[in-house]
């Protein structure tokens, strides 16, 4: 999985991808995804970087054998965010983890949302942070910055919006399963009404 | 312009399997930089293990060590979109590899036993930022300075310096200043008495991480206007004076001249020192005869001799109002 190069790679759970602004500002950054939403396609990213001396009590240092990677990396537990799937570099990727241990992480991590992560976090190849952060430190900057160019790079869903009804409807075209129907989106039922189309009861 | 750099230096790491000479000339400008700024803050660079500011040393620590040793140029390869986020990335891995190869010092020491009394007296770090933080910092060194001390010798070391109960006693201090001070402020008050207490072995920190030129810029602002608003009470060149007069005098005769200026006697600064009383009142008379040897080979008017006395008790910090006799 070592950074195996193709000219399109289909995004799954577990894989380190590249990930781009939906908009001019901001720099892209490699993120680990964490889950999918089979509503509408849109991917749940945690953040990734390189900065294992300043990673802090909330990040966990990953090995580059638990995340295939040419690197070690670091995973910031709180940014944690939903991006497009057009907005990821769909030519590489950049390393994997085992969907089980992201579900570790993610349980882990949230059931303690304050201080530092749990210790039974930790395994082989997995650490928590050491580095004690307080307010407006070099490291606390570096982090501020960080979670800016985070916010141009993923976004918040607003099921009621236009947005996630066209993308919902995009990614359900048979509108079969019945999961998928109770979550229909009022503005996508509408849509469809109008367009003549048969609508489920 | 530079996003045909940018795409060169990929360019070249995909060629070449690593970074080249385009990546070299990026890492030797931004190498400079940060020596250059280390050289203005008067950073020894024995703390990092160099024998001097040397660029190429760095830049071959950062290449070593860091880009092909940790495999981060590959990772910028991979993250960068633009040569500054190329930047931006080199910037923090030339500060990591200067933090890597940093001594500990007598501020890391004291630090690290002063942390765990004051975490146990219900202290817990505040946030930083505060607009009279100058004067709290002064306040915490001279907390720090006025605590009776056991005579370091002149060693590379520092335990000899501070007893555990002294220590306690600073703790109680830096409390009562304030509950919850920033542990930065704390430090920096800390670095600066104990610069004035042995300078060679007291250091200041390396671990920021500078993300643009701008913050970079900045710090290198602020040094100057602390520099400069010292300065300008006596006037650059007295100011100049006093440094090279504490330059020439030894450390034994700066702290003398320090507990003078602070109103200690001479059985206090016997204890300081670890000497009797009456060793030190022969001490106290070679320092000051060593300091008024000094000053005078100077040959300045009587004006000047005022100044340059307040210029060198400003350097060594003595609190204003106590005159030096």
């Amino acid at each position: 999985m070592k950074n195996s190069k193709r000219d399109w790679e289909p995004l799954k759970v577990g894989q380190i991808r590249k990930l781009h602004p939906s908009r001019e500002i901001g720099s892209s950054r490699l993120v680990l995804i964490a889950d999918k939403d089979k509503r509408d396609g849109t991917y749940l990213v945690f953040l990734l970087n390189n900065s294992v001396e300043a990673a802090t009590p909330r990040d966990l240092c990953i090995s580059k054998e638990v995340a295939s990677s040419n690197y070690e990396l670091v995973l910031m537990t709180e940014y944690f965010s939903r991006a497009n799937p057009e907005n990821f570099d769909l030519s590489t990727v950049f390393g994997c983890v085992d969907s089980k241990e992201i579900e570790r992480f993610k349980e882990l991590a949230f059931r303690s949302p304050f201080g530092s992560l749990p210790n039974e976090i930790e395994k082989d190849g997995v650490s928590i942070g050491k580095y004690p952060i307080q307010k407006f430190d070099s490291i606390w900057n570096y982090r501020t910055d960080e979670f800016d160019n985070f916010r141009h790079l993923t976004y918040v869903r607003d099921i009621n919006s236009a947005d996630y009804s066209h993308r919902f409807l995009e990614h359900n075209p048979q509108i079969n399963d019945l999961d998928v129907i109770d979550d229909l989106p009022l503005i996508a039922l509408f849509a469809m009404s109008r367009s003549g189309e048969k609508v489920p009861a | 312009m530079t996003v045909d750099l940018w795409q060169d230096m990929r360019d070249e790491y995909f060629n070449l399997g690593g970074p080249g000479k385009l990546w070299l000339a990026e890492i030797e400008k931004l190498a400079q930089q940060v020596v250059d700024k280390k050289v203005f803050e008067r950073l020894p660079p024995s703390i990092f293990g160099f024998p001097n500011w040397d660029r190429d040393d760095l830049v071959q620590l950062v290449i070593t060590e860091r880009l092909i040793g940790r495999n981060q140029v590959r990772y910028i390869v991979d993250t960068a979109g633009s040569l500054d986020d190329a930047r931006k990335i080199l910037r923090n891995e030339i500060s990591f590899a200067l933090a890597d190869r940093r001594v500990p010092n007598q501020v890391d020491n004291v630090w690290g036993n002063l942390e765990p009394l004051l975490t146990s007296m219900g202290w817990t770090p505040g946030a930083s930022g505060q607009k009279d933080e100058d004067s709290l910092e002064r306040q915490i060194t001279k907390v720090v300075l006025s605590q009776k001390r056991m005579r370091n010798k002149g060693a590379q070391k520092f335990s000899p310096l501070f007893a555990g109960p002294v220590l306690e006693v600073i703790a109680q201090q830096i409390i009562e200043i304030e509950p919850n001070l920033p542990s930065k402020l704390i430090l920096k008050g800390l670095r600066a008495a104990l610069t004035i207490i042995s300078p060679s072995l007291s250091i200041e920190g390396v671990d920021g991480i500078e993300d643009s030129p701008q913050i970079a810029q900045l710090t290198v602002t602020k040094g100057e206007e602390n520099l400069s608003v010292e300065r300008a009470r006596y006037g650059t060149a007295r100011f100049e004076i006093a440094l090279d007069i504490c330059e020439k005098l030894d450390h034994e005769t700066l702290e003398i001249i320090f507990h003078k200026g602070n109103g200690a006697n001479q059985s206090e600064i016997g204890e300081v020192l670890g000497v009797t009383r009456q060793t030190a009142k022969g001490r106290i008379e070679t320092a000051e005869v060593s300091l008024r040897e000094t000053i005078l080979a100077l040959d300045l008017d009587a004006t000047d001799y005022k100044d340059v006395l307040g210029a060198l008790m400003d350097v060594l910090g003595v609190r204003k109002g106590e005159v030096f006799a």
